[in-house]
């Protein structure tokens, strides 16, 4: 029997085994709800912090588990959502770039929750959770009110989805790009942290679409897009050498130290405007008494560069402030007191998690651990690594004090193995970062190199007739 | 300093762990406390105008019409501002797909020659300054093609590595 007609197959009596446990679990008690809220592109230095940024999210933690040391999967939005949904790391379900298509034979985090008896909405603000790339896969409801849209878009949205249910166990998957550029908001929240004297080019760098992916080292090319960037080296977008490639044109701004300090307190500032939409919902959900029957989970796909390596994006590169994310995880009722974990943590436990939240079992194949001891309150190891994939082929390792990054090579590369031969590291396709021992470091990426399951490349008839469909209907250039 | 202040008062932090009630008045809190200034518990006609980009007209929004705004004066014009065009800024179209490939435009086979091919190239330039290495132009058209030209090019890439590196770059 061919592969096309095995996988299906497969995934079939995966599907058929989880649903069997399902129906011999027979739980006595009510099943909790779930909600997962993507706070796209938010530093996890900008909550909690000494600026007090968040101050509803910091009553969040303050009934909540914190865990202060979790990473991303990946820096770019689609792969590092496509590993929370499946709990495996991005290469392993398609090809991380922009061909990137969800398999339909691995199973996402809400197609489980359904077998389980949940109802599964997810309320996006579109862009690369389009429907487009396969991310709805096992909602029952997947839809976003805007493109690029914010919480203050998607949450009516998701609690009129929730309104609308008749009493069910619920998983609610909220997304919101507050804090993605454009970074500026409505007033009076737009300029709370940052002047509007003197008035200079930042201003509207904040307003435009591509402004602050065109700033590279205190320069804003008006004129090229983020890709053209890139391919001025698509192996090492953010090196030295690509940079001096780029030739201002005349409509190039040199951008002042005040401009850049600007764009950045404007980004503080759509963190707090993100705050606002959380502390918003969390009174529309008690208000409907759900706070007490919810598990409600606060995490970010990714960080975002403001200047630090010359420039305000989160695609081109990896380091602590583009992978660390917050992550916050409230249970039904809330903690009587804050509690935080130190533990290294991944997105990608988030889908054991979440269904052992939902007593259902979790597929094989999954890469994470459930974080289910730490949130009992009991001693729970730790990874020695954490791991990350990019869209330009970056990967990373980060442990406990600090990273290596690799670029221009994928995980599965043979020249990637080649590049970890040398030691100490010297390859120019190699970057660290703080003080993590990198020996050990290189030899957990190896480890996790090998544990890989590469994605099968075929796409199936099925997706590409979604892909023809979804292109008739406007998505990905349409027609 | 002042919002941290607000929001632990807002919490209750006193000895006793206290059951968190959330309100509209809380989730505004701190954004008004930052904006009050000079701590009157209203926000005055200069304190609004301080921050007011592509704002509605203070009066507006002053519905008891109190000379100042209060947290749900400035929660409701919060609420009233789509974030998406609330500046008159064009609508940001869906991805598209086409446009994000152009950045990505081989085919997968292509791509891989394309991506071996500068990577030794890079590292030829790094550890072997000096020696000749094919231009960006080149490395794009022999991985386009693929075949005998570009594992030529591939072997002599490797060659060059392999050769002992001047005693200049040994010292570096």
């Amino acid at each position: 029997m061919n592969n096309a007609l095995m996988r299906p197959l497969l995934l079939l009596g995966v599907m058929c085994m989880l649903q069997a446990c399902a129906v011999d679990a027979q739980e006595p008690t009510p099943k909790p709800n779930i909600i997962l809220i993507s706070l796209d592109t938010l530093r996890a230095d900008r909550v909690g912090g000494p600026d007090g940024l968040t101050p509803n999210l910091d009553l969040l933690a303050q009934e909540s588990w914190t865990f202060r040391k979790a990473y991303a999967q990946s820096t770019e939005t689609l792969f590092s959502h496509a590993s929370v949904f499946s709990g495996r790391y991005p290469s392993e379900l398609s090809t991380v770039d922009y061909h990137f298509s969800y398999p339909e034979n691995i199973p996402t985090m809400a197609q489980v929750l359904r077998l389980y008896g949940y109802k599964t909405g997810g309320s996006v603000a579109g862009g690369h959770l389009s429907p487009a790339f396969g991310l709805g896969q096992g909602f029952d409801h997947y839809a976003g009110p805007e493109e690029w849209g914010s919480l203050w878009h998607t949450a009516p949205a998701a609690l009129g989805w929730v309104d609308g249910l008749n009493n069910e166990p619920f998983f609610l998957f909220l997304h919101g790009y507050d804090t993605h550029s454009r970074y500026l908001k409505p007033s009076p929240v737009g300029y709370m942290y940052a002047s509007m004297t003197p008035p200079g080019p930042g201003q509207g760098l904040v307003r435009s679409i591509h402004g602050t992916a065109q700033v590279v080292d205190g320069v804003w090319h008006r004129r090229r897009r983020f890709d053209q960037l890139v391919q001025l080296d698509a192996l090492r977008p953010h090196s030295t050498s690509a940079r001096a490639k780029i030739q201002p044109d005349e409509d190039a701004i040199s951008l002042q130290p005040v401009d850049l300090e600007r764009i950045r307190k404007i980004y503080d500032s759509s963190v707090t405007y993100a705050d606002l939409q959380i502390g918003l919902l969390m009174g529309e959900l008690e208000k409907r008494g759900l706070l007490e029957t919810t598990w409600i989970i606060v995490m970010s796909d990714h960080g975002e560069e403001l200047g630090e390596n010359g420039f305000f994006n989160h695609r081109l590169h990896m380091g602590e402030e583009l992978l660390r994310v917050p992550l916050i995880i409230r249970p039904p009722g809330g903690l009587t007191h804050a509690q935080q974990s130190n533990r290294l943590t991944g997105l990608i436990d988030l889908m054991p998690t979440v269904l052992e939240l939902a007593g259902a079992q979790a597929p094989a194949g999954l890469h994470g651990a459930s974080l289910m001891p730490t949130l009992r309150g009991e001693a729970q190891p730790a990874p020695s690594a954490v791991f990350a994939e990019g869209p330009w082929r970056i990967v990373a390792a980060v442990g406990e004090d600090g990273g290596l990054m690799f670029s221009g090579l994928s995980a599965h590369s043979k020249r990637l193995a080649q590049a970890m031969q040398a030691t100490p590291l010297t390859s120019p396709a190699y970057e660290s970062w703080g003080m993590a021992e990198k020996p050990k470091l290189k030899a957990d990426l190896q480890k996790w190199r090998s544990s890989l399951t590469p994605h099968t490349p075929q796409r199936s008839a099925d997706s590409e007739a979604r892909r023809k469909i979804l292109q008739q209907r406007g998505y990905w250039g349409g027609p | 300093m002042k919002i941290r202040l607000v929001c632990m008062l807002l919490a209750g932090c006193t000895q006793q762990p206290q059951k968190l009630t959330w309100s509209e008045d809380r989730a505004i809190a701190g954004i008004f406390a930052h904006l009050d200034q000079d701590d009157d518990g209203i926000i005055q006609p200069a304190e609004y105008e301080r921050t007011a980009y592509s704002a509605p007209d203070f009066h507006s929004l002053d519905l008891d019409k109190s000379g100042g705004l209060s947290p749900m004066e400035i929660l409701g014009s919060l609420k009233a501002q789509d974030p998406a065009y609330f500046d008159q800024r064009p609508g940001r179209p869906p991805v598209s797909v086409t446009q994000w490939r152009k950045a990505q435009p081989r085919s997968a086979a292509a791509r891989t020659r394309w991506e071996t091919m500068r990577f030794l190239a890079i590292e030829v330039e790094t550890r072997r300054p000096g020696t000749d290495v094919p231009s960006l132009a080149k490395i794009e058209a022999l991985s386009t093609a693929g075949g005998d030209a570009y594992k030529q090019a591939l072997d002599q890439l490797r060659m060059r590595l392999s050769q002992p590196p001047s005693p200049e770059t040994e010292r570096q």
